[in-house]
């Protein structure tokens, strides 16, 4: 077989140069058909493919290194040979910790070609939230990078079981082995008979309730969302998307690399975000496509003009959450001729996608295959966060225009649905699954978001359910961030919960804390710091004398949330975290005012 | 809609005749997509599901408009196929164009989707 090839279509479509939707659609799904024939195929042979075609065409991009499709493929081999060598066998697990960078690509792609089970653990975990994702990895070997070893070395006193630690830098000890292994493609007996149902890789998504869960992701996964976005975006080998988006995430780290390494396109992996320096990249990189979260577009929105936002050579910006009320200033700003939006999630068992850049949807079914897609929104107890059921039992399914929880069939495309890979942890695999929602005994994936349908068939989201927000791009369970609070030293109770805060996507964490007579609020940003990443800090901190409860001493989080964080209406002490120090200093009027009128950032 | 009137032989002539060789031609033209787009609508699409049922190894049953779109085999693939053909074929793509849009559920509204596309 041969690797996945993109061309150009020849025909025309109402915008030249362009793709109409139907045959981005086409592409994208022809795409995608071809994995289920082959299994043996997985998406390192896509990358050995392309290195015989175009061996010296640059595949990874970075300050750190750059690996041409011949030196990827190498690469990958060498790091499946020394998971050989090392006695990983099919399914163990191998956590990998390392900031952005094309190594990081050619490890997860080589170690799960020979079976093992790749752990992305984000590189901004510190303490108990650290040793709980290697925790759950059960992984028997580590690969860290010099940079993050001490706080890997901190968290080590919570973890269960110490995998062995591979310190990954220049010349270390995993580097001198690899460089030693043969880079030739690897033998059948090698490969040992791994497809593409195997599982690849874990990653890590914060659930509606309690510490991250690891997500399994398949090679047909994999696959998929490469192939996917191979198609929708129209890549072709000349292609060079820009992705600044932590690696240790499905879209930064599997969907922006696979969907150009698909058509043989290159990818420039920036370590991370910066808006001062976005513009200058992609410049300088000479990208055609960007991958955004909407936060991103967000702050470069925000940002002062750059010399370069408009004279780049982009055609295409693909990613989610960028939100109707700054799409069309985001795209006419900065000249981008065409973005991509979607809606998918890590685990998830549909996605969406917004072919045709209607402005603040994150997608719809292509009304050709609407009988046989696989979703719907169902009606939700607004109280419980829980569907509600008509007298036999049923779901209720959203009419258009009402909110509702977003709901995917659980099977096989043939049957209707999609697959649900769950996660390492059974309970939370099956918590994440709705039964009898349109029939009895049928099954349904719970996205925990809450969106809603216009009559054109676009889809909006709305917000997330329940005890979850966003923040940063993250998702926060509100039980982890409340948790880590109640350890910091003189805190008698707290409650964590999501505000919003004017000109921000997502909410801010905020939280309402019983403070005993130890508490230290000068100390508490510096506790909070050893439990928890600075994303999930509260922004702002209330010290009450009590929490509300209900009856059923289930705290009253809706009455603090519509309470809010304005010292005119709240009497009790307000702090807010500075975003530079951690520290937590006294939210008053004159500091409010600047919140809210976006001259304080943070 | 009823079919465009056939441009006759006589007339032809006569705008030869006239010298009127730009009206001829559009004329004709005009008269031609007309007449093909309203009477063979249905017979496109029924043509290209066939040959693609082919392509794809599917066997389709006997089509007639009650047939829901389930029930003639076709995966996603096909339809992405089909209609990314039909936008060759007959020059729309009435799911992506309409703001009127329709969610086809039988053979029958596949149809009139095509049919009901502005001229």
């Amino acid at each position: 077989m041969t690797a996945g090839v993109i061309e150009r279509p020849t025909s025309i479509s109402s915008r030249p140069g362009r793709p109409s939707a139907a045959k981005a659609w086409l592409k994208a799904i022809e795409l995608t058909s071809r994995i289920e024939a082959d299994p043996q195929r997985l998406f390192a042979d896509i990358v050995e493919d392309w290195a015989k075609r175009q061996g010296d065409h640059p595949a990874l991009i970075s300050d750190a290194e750059t690996f041409s499709y011949r030196a990827l493929a190498a690469r990958i081999n060498q790091y499946a040979r020394w998971a050989l060598a090392t006695g990983i066998k099919r399914g163990d697990r191998v956590c990998l910790i390392m900031p952005s960078r094309p190594d990081y690509v050619a490890a997860w792609l080589g170690i799960s070609l020979v079976g093992g089970v790749v752990a992305l653990i984000n590189t901004k975990l510190v303490g108990p939230s650290l040793a709980h994702c290697v925790n759950v990895a059960e992984a028997a070997h580590a690969i860290v990078a010099g940079e993050l070893v001490d706080a890997y070395d901190m968290a080590g006193s919570h973890l269960i079981e110490a995998p062995r630690r591979w310190l990954h830098g220049d010349g270390a000890e995993i580097i001198v082995a690899l460089d030693a292994m043969d880079s030739a493609p690897l033998s059948t007996s090698e490969r040992r008979g791994v497809t593409i149902d195997d599982r690849a890789l874990l990653i890590y998504t914060s659930g509606t309730t309690g510490l991250p869960k690891a997500a399994s992701i398949s090679h047909h996964r994999i696959l998929n969302w490469g192939g996917w976005f191979a198609g929708l975006t129209n890549v072709s080998a000349e292609d060079r998307l820009y992705d600044c988006l932590p690696v240790h995430h499905s879209v930064g780290g599997i969907v922006a690399p696979c969907s150009m390494l698909f058509a043989g396109a290159s990818v420039v992996l920036a370590e991370k975000f910066s808006a001062s320096g976005f513009w200058g990249d992609v410049v300088r990189f000479d990208c055609t496509l960007f991958q955004y979260i909407g936060e991103l577009c967000r702050y470069l929105l925000k940002a002062a003009p750059d010399e370069f936002e408009k004279v780049h050579r982009l055609r295409l910006a693909c990613g989610n959450g960028l939100r109707g009320d700054i799409w069309e200033a985001f795209q006419a700003r900065f000249a981008i001729p065409q973005i991509l939006e979607f809606y998918a999630a890590t685990e998830g068992n549909f996605s969406l996608y917004n072919v045709e850049g209607r402005p603040g949807a994150i997608g719809r079914v292509p009304p050709m295959l609407v009988h046989r897609f696989p979703a719907g929104i169902v009606k939700l107890d607004a109280e419980l966060a829980a569907p509600l059921r008509n007298d036999d039992g049923l779901c209720i399914a959203c009419a258009r225009g009402e909110v509702g929880e977003a709901v995917g069939r659980i099977g096989t495309a043939d049957q209707g649905g999609g697959r649900f890979e769950g996660y390492t942890d059974a309970a939370a695999t099956e918590k994440k699954i709705l039964r009898d929602v349109l029939a009895k005994g049928d099954a349904w994936f719970r996205t925990g978001d809450l969106i809603r349908q216009d009559p054109q068939g676009y889809f909006y989201f709305v917000d997330r359910i329940g005890d979850t927000f966003r923040w940063k791009g993250e998702n926060i369970a509100t039980s982890e961030v409340t948790e880590a609070i109640l350890e910091c030293p003189g805190v008698a109770d707290a409650a964590a919960f999501g505000v919003s805060v004017p000109g921000h996507d997502g909410r801010a964490g905020m939280a309402a804390i019983v403070a005993g007579a130890d508490f230290d609020v000068a100390a508490f940003g510096g506790h909070l710091a050893q439990r928890l990443p600075a994303y999930a800090h509260p922004l702002v901190l209330r010290i009450c004398t009590a929490l509300p409860s209900t009856e059923t001493f289930k705290q009253k989080k809706q009455r603090l949330i519509d309470d809010g964080f304005d010292p005119a209406d709240v009497t009790d002490p307000l702090y807010l975290r500075d975003p530079r120090s951690g520290a937590y200093r006294l939210l008053d009027r004159e500091v409010h005012a600047r919140l809210i009128d976006g001259s304080l950032r943070f | 809609m009823s079919p465009g009137r056939p441009f006759t032989k006589g007339a032809e002539k006569i705008a030869a005749r006239q010298g009127d060789l730009a009206f001829f031609l559009y004329h004709r033209r005009h008269c031609n997509e007309k007449a093909s787009a309203t009477m063979s609508v249905k017979s496109r699409i029924v043509s290209a599901m066939k040959q693609i049922a082919e392509e794809q190894k599917v066997v389709l049953p006997p089509l007639h408009d009650d047939l829901s779109l389930h029930e003639t085999g076709f995966d996603s693939l096909a339809f992405a196929i089909l209609v990314a053909r039909l936008e060759d074929d007959i020059g729309s793509d009435p799911f992506t164009m309409s703001d009127d849009v329709v969610f086809p559920q039988t053979v029958g509204d596949f149809v009139r989707a095509y049919e009901n596309v502005p001229a």
